[in-house]
């Protein structure tokens, strides 16, 4: 079902992790402020950034496509590193979910959503994935609709199943 | 059932989004058909539809990620003229701010400021325009720019700023751990930034960490202002003021907002608001937390939000960070973080303390009157050089004090005194601030426990202190080391204010001219002191007709400067009546006493009294030993006698107690102080009058160093070490260097106090007298003239400055060939020496000598000879055989035996000269070879 855009995200993957990786690095280090860019705003920044360069990104849909999944995985790395402690040395120059996002409570949702997209994933990966692509990715329905080449009715069925389906499995809220 | 996890789930999810709009009876029905003999199938479906009941998943984390509110189901892409809106990324009171990607001429992202729907009165959208033309009218590398405006085919009005991607400025030092220096720096730009907005009629209003964001630009860290957004533009109050009240907001951050904004009036605030605001920012940068505590304003209720900005006291700094950084628990604290937090304090401690609190004065006249002045003071922190900042502080929270604690009053005029006496001293550094604050502290709290209680006490300090404060408020000329005229502008305005408010307040009256005394000594401005001296002692003695130790000091002081006017007779009546007076009304080694007791010395030294000046200072000594007096009580008084000793040529003592003097200085100072270097500077002159001239010289140029590296070049204790390096040169005859040293002082002191202060007119002189030593006869003659005039004028025909100046006024004209001129300024000079500073001294003699020397030009041979003898044994009487004068005059002596036809006693003195000269190697070259021609001419004729 792979429509053209989605074609090689192993290889894009990394440069647009590292891109990303830079940004959230370079904006968003220390404790949540009043005024910050969200990690979606970043990865547009990084598309301009990126698209500036080079040209390898089909569209910037491809690229928020890709850029989506290195967001999820930049923001729970952190996310895991500082909810349990073992953040390493290394990794504090990327405190990017301190940032965009509430300290504790955000960590504790953070990591939950990436735990239950998982699940999901394991016998819907495209709800999963177009769950992944709205919250880390930022994507529009038509953008998603675009990167997973269905029809953007089909888009628009599948969030409510999946916010359903999420919303079903959540542990609650933490005070 | 084999179905798979995957399937039964794509089955799930069809049965839920057919049933899930459906009323409950007709769902039961569909689901009871399509899941018979399939629970599981069911039990997913129901899970589904109990989560399509609770409210939305991970809520909270899409706002955080997304922004609030920006991403609704199936909305598109938004484009506003070339720019499509990305993410929302600020809120205002009528705007949005969104993150936009403009499209051509080149792609960028850029902030969109865009008028909410709905709120497009006429009114709000002259005010969005009226904030667009503000920041288009700014333009400063630290401010975001307006790149484009225009409005949407609906009308909606919008603008396109830089989009700026930063860290909080706050969060930028943590995380690069910068030192406060470093922070400061950091931190100079934003008051550009802000000076600039101020300049072009912008206030801020809302300066927060969030609102300074650094960027780095090729690796260097820039600040830049942003989010004008509910600034206010100086004009057009108008609309501003409807608008905040249609609204209803709460406009700014409390942590960051100035007491005037918080009452939220609307009208009356002005860009010292941003003053208080940037003086949060600082404080934050440099403690790490706001003056008042962020979370505690966020719990209050309006109301007491308000007062508790409006009233409460911040802790400096200092104080904030070594107590942050104790412990709250009984866990034992870390040494290393309890170290940190000590060392950090003692740089936050003294001037950055109160540049601080100065912008965080509640009451905004206080506070700098500009971001300018603000960044002016802090560069002064960063060269090491005195800042502005502190006493008018200092003076204002007395009197706040003085309010809070009535019974405190009583000690707080005791203070403003000591803290002005010590302004009149022209050393005054800048630890020294901190030491007499302590100080003050100290005496109020003992003044606390002894719970002295008079009402009109309280009134009378609060008084003195308010004046004081306003009247100091811009400038302290002794330590600000850049202020010239204004300061006497401010002093002569003051003077004319306060006499006709305080008339019914004869006690704050007094105090206040005490005060006025000595701070017009401190600018060199001795006849008006005097005048206020005499002012404040006719109205103590009215209020104390039998006397009192307050009036005592009073009349010390007169005295003092009486005896400084040269009116010798004046002043030792004046502290003649004061020492019956101190001795009766004052305690025994009270710090009164022991003031008095050295002022009493300094008349009698002036007076031509040197022992019974010593005799004054030493029981001044005794008691300040006695009572435990601090370091700076002590010092003072050895210093003053260290300075007595010297005229009485007791070499070997005067050295002693400016070595002790330096100990107790140095107990309270520590190393390094100003008030240290001036006791080796002392112990500097004394070696130069010992003629220990290269070891004095070396000592000098040490002190010159230390003194310039700490406070700059052109402060005036710099100048002053100047002076006495110059006259270490002078001595050591080498008299290019020394009008290098002196032309540098008196431009300083010049610049600084006025060319009628004594010591400009001290260096004046002295450059007369290198240019004259250099053959520069005109010049020197031209500077002297000069310097005499000044010195007559302003401190009196009989000051001994005026004498000294005159010596060499006389040299000048002797050169000329003026000798009639010449011969009646030393015979001048010669008398007043003798009044004034007894019949027996070095200068007393060099006069005798000189005019020896004229006396040969004119003739008079005998009278010559008569003199230099007479110079010679006087010479070496005070200063020993060996001394380098005994020498030169010897050269003299052997010039008029040679003139007279007496070879042999001309060998004689010529040889004896030379033995002297021998001993002091190549600093006396000149002085040998004149004496070795002067021999040969002997030999020659003998």
């Amino acid at each position: 079902m792979s429509s053209e855009h989605e074609r090689s995200p192993a290889t894009l993957l990394p440069q647009a992790y590292d891109e990303l990786r830079a940004l959230a690095g370079r904006y968003l280090a220390g404790e949540r402020a009043e005024h910050t860019l969200q990690p979606t705003a970043l990865v547009h920044e990084a598309w301009v950034r990126l698209s500036a360069g080079h040209q390898r990104f089909a569209d910037r849909t491809h690229f928020f496509a890709v850029a989506a999944t290195a967001m999820r995985r930049i923001l729970v790395d952190h996310a895991r590193a500082r909810s349990t402690g073992r953040r390493k040395h290394a990794d504090a120059s990327v405190s990017v979910a301190s940032a965009g996002i509430d300290a504790g409570a955000a960590e504790f949702e953070l990591l939950e959503l990436d735990d239950l997209l998982e699940q999901l994933a394991r016998f819907d990966a495209r709800k999963a994935r177009m769950v992944e692509l709205r919250f880390f990715g930022g994507l529009t329905n038509d953008q998603i609709a675009g990167v997973l080449g269905v029809a953007r009715s089909t888009v628009a069925e599948d969030w409510i199943v999946a916010r359903a389906w999420l919303a079903s499995r959540v542990r609650g809220e933490r005070p | 059932m084999t179905t798979s996890e995957r399937d039964r789930f794509e089955l799930a999810a069809r049965l839920f989004l057919e049933v899930k709009d459906l009323a409950l009876e007709r769902r039961d029905d569909v689901l009871e058909r399509a899941c018979s003999g399939n629970p599981d199938l069911r039990a997913a479906v129901e899970e589904l539809l109990r989560g399509a009941a609770a409210p939305s998943p991970f809520q909270r984390l899409a706002e955080d990620l997304h922004g609030a509110g920006t991403r609704k189901d199936g909305e598109g892409e938004t484009m506003i003229g070339p720019y499509k809106l990305l993410e929302k990324i600020g809120e205002g009171g009528f705007g949005s701010v969104y993150m936009a990607e403009q499209q051509k001429p080149v792609r960028r992202l850029v902030a969109l400021k865009i008028l909410k729907p709905g709120m497009d009165t006429a009114q709000v959208i002259a005010r969005f325009e009226a904030e667009r033309q503000a920041l288009a009218l700014m333009d400063h590398p630290n401010i975001t720019r307006v790149l484009d405006a225009g409005a949407t085919p609906q009308g909606r009005p919008f603008f396109v700023m830089d989009l700026v991607r930063g860290v909080p400025i706050t969060e930028y030092c943590k995380t690069n751990k910068l030192s406060p220096r470093a922070r400061v720096k950091l931190f100079l730009p934003v008051c550009e930034a802000i000076q600039h907005a101020h300049q072009k009629g912008i206030i801020h209003r809302d300066l927060k960490p969030s609102n300074v964001l650094v960027t780095l630009h090729d690796g260097k860290p820039v600040p830049k202002v942003i989010d004008f957004g509910i600034a206010k533009a100086l004009h057009g109050r108008l609309t501003d003021r409807t608008l905040f009240t249609e609204f209803r907001q709460f406009i700014g951050t409390p942590a960051y907002m100035s007491p005037e904004q918080a009452e939220m009036s609307g009208l009356d605030v002005d860009t010292r608001s941003d003053l208080y605001s940037l003086g949060v920012l600082l404080y934050e940068l440099l403690t790490g937390s706001t003056p008042l505590d962020k979370s505690r304003l966020a719990s209050l209720p309006h109301g007491e939000l308000q007062r508790i900005i409006r009233e409460e006291e911040p802790q400096t700094p200092s104080r904030r960070v070594s107590t942050s950084g104790r412990p709250r628990t009984t866990q034992l604290p870390d040494p290393h973080a309890l170290a940190a937090a000590a060392r950090l304090s003692r740089q936050l401690r003294g001037d950055l303390d109160w540049i601080v609190l100065r912008c965080l004065e509640k009451d905004r006249t206080r506070r700098y009157p500009s971001a300018d002045a603000l960044a002016m003071d802090l560069v002064r922190y960063l060269d090491d050089e005195p800042v502005e900042a502190s006493p008018p502080s200092t003076l204002y929270r007395l009197a706040k004090f003085a309010r809070r604690h009535r019974g405190v009053a009583a000690a707080v005029i005791g203070i403003t005194s000591t803290l002005f006496l010590g302004a009149s001293v022209a050393s005054y550094g800048l630890f020294q601030a901190s030491a007499e604050r302590d100080k003050a502290m100290a005496e109020m709290k003992r003044a606390n426990a002894a719970e002295a209680s008079a009402m009109s006490e309280a009134r009378r300090a609060k008084t003195v202190v308010d004046l004081i404060a306003s009247m100091f408020a811009q400038a302290d000329p002794s330590r600000s080391g850049v202020i010239d005229v204004p300061v006497r502008r401010l002093l002569d305005d003051f003077a004319q204010l306060h006499a006709s408010a305080l008339e019914d307040q004869p006690e704050v009256l007094a105090t206040l001219q005490q005060v006025m005394a000595t701070a017009y000594r401190g600018i060199g401005d001795v006849e008006k002191a005097h005048r206020f001296a005499a002012a404040a002692v006719d109205a103590l003695r009215r209020l104390a007709p039998n006397g009192s130790c307050e009036l005592a000091g009073a009349l010390g002081a007169l005295a003092e400067l009486e005896a400084r006017q040269g009116r010798r007779e004046a002043a030792l009546r004046a502290v003649e009546e004061g020492e019956r007076m101190s001795a009766a009304a004052c305690d025994d080694d009270a710090p009164e006493r022991v003031r008095f007791l050295a002022a009493y010395a300094d008349v009698l030294d002036a007076a031509g009294k040197p022992l019974e000046a010593l005799d004054r200072i030493t029981h001044a000594v005794d008691g300040a030993r006695r009572s435990g007096a601090n370091g700076i009580a002590l010092g003072d008084v050895l210093v003053e006698r260290a300075n007595i000793l010297l005229v009485l040529d007791k070499i070997p003592q005067a050295q002693a107690d400016a070595v002790a003097a330096r100990a107790a200085y140095r107990t309270v100072f520590g190393e390094g102080h100003p008030r240290v270097l001036s006791c080796d500077e002392l112990s500097a002159t004394i070696k130069a009058e010992a003629g220990e001239l290269e070891p004095a010289l070396a000592l000098v140029e040490d002190v010159l160093a230390r003194r310039i590296a700490m406070l700059g070049a052109s402060h005036p204790e710099v100048a002053r070490t100047r002076c006495n390096l110059g006259f270490a040169l002078q001595t050591l005859r080498r008299f290019d260097a020394a009008l290098e040293q002196h032309e540098a002082a008196l431009g300083v002191l010049e610049a600084t106090w006025g060319e009628g202060h004594p010591n400009a007119i001290r260096v004046r002189g002295s450059i007369g007298a290198d240019l004259a030593a250099l053959g520069r006869l005109d010049e020197a003659f031209a500077a002297l003239s000069t310097a005499h005039e000044l010195a007559a004028k302003h401190l009196g025909a009989d000051a001994i400055e005026t004498v000294q100046i005159e010596s060499n006024l006389a040299i000048a004209h002797m050169r000329r060939r003026e000798d009639a001129e010449a011969e009646r300024l030393f015979d001048h000079a010669i008398d007043v020496r003798r009044r004034v500073k007894g019949e027996r001294s070095i200068a007393l003699a060099v006069l005798l000598a000189n005019l020896a020397s004229v006396r040969m030009n004119t003739g008079h041979s005998d009278l010559a000879e008569a003199g230099i003898l007479d110079a010679i044994a006087m010479i070496e009487d005070v200063a020993g055989k060996d001394h380098i004068m005994a020498g030169r005059f010897r050269i003299n002596a052997a010039d008029v035996a040679l003139r007279r036809g007496d070879s042999t006693q001309a060998e004689e003195r010529a040889r004896a000269a030379l033995a002297i000269f021998e001993r002091y190697g190549e600093s006396a070259a000149a002085e040998r070879a004149a004496a070795t021609a002067l021999l040969e001419q002997a030999l020659a004729h003998g």
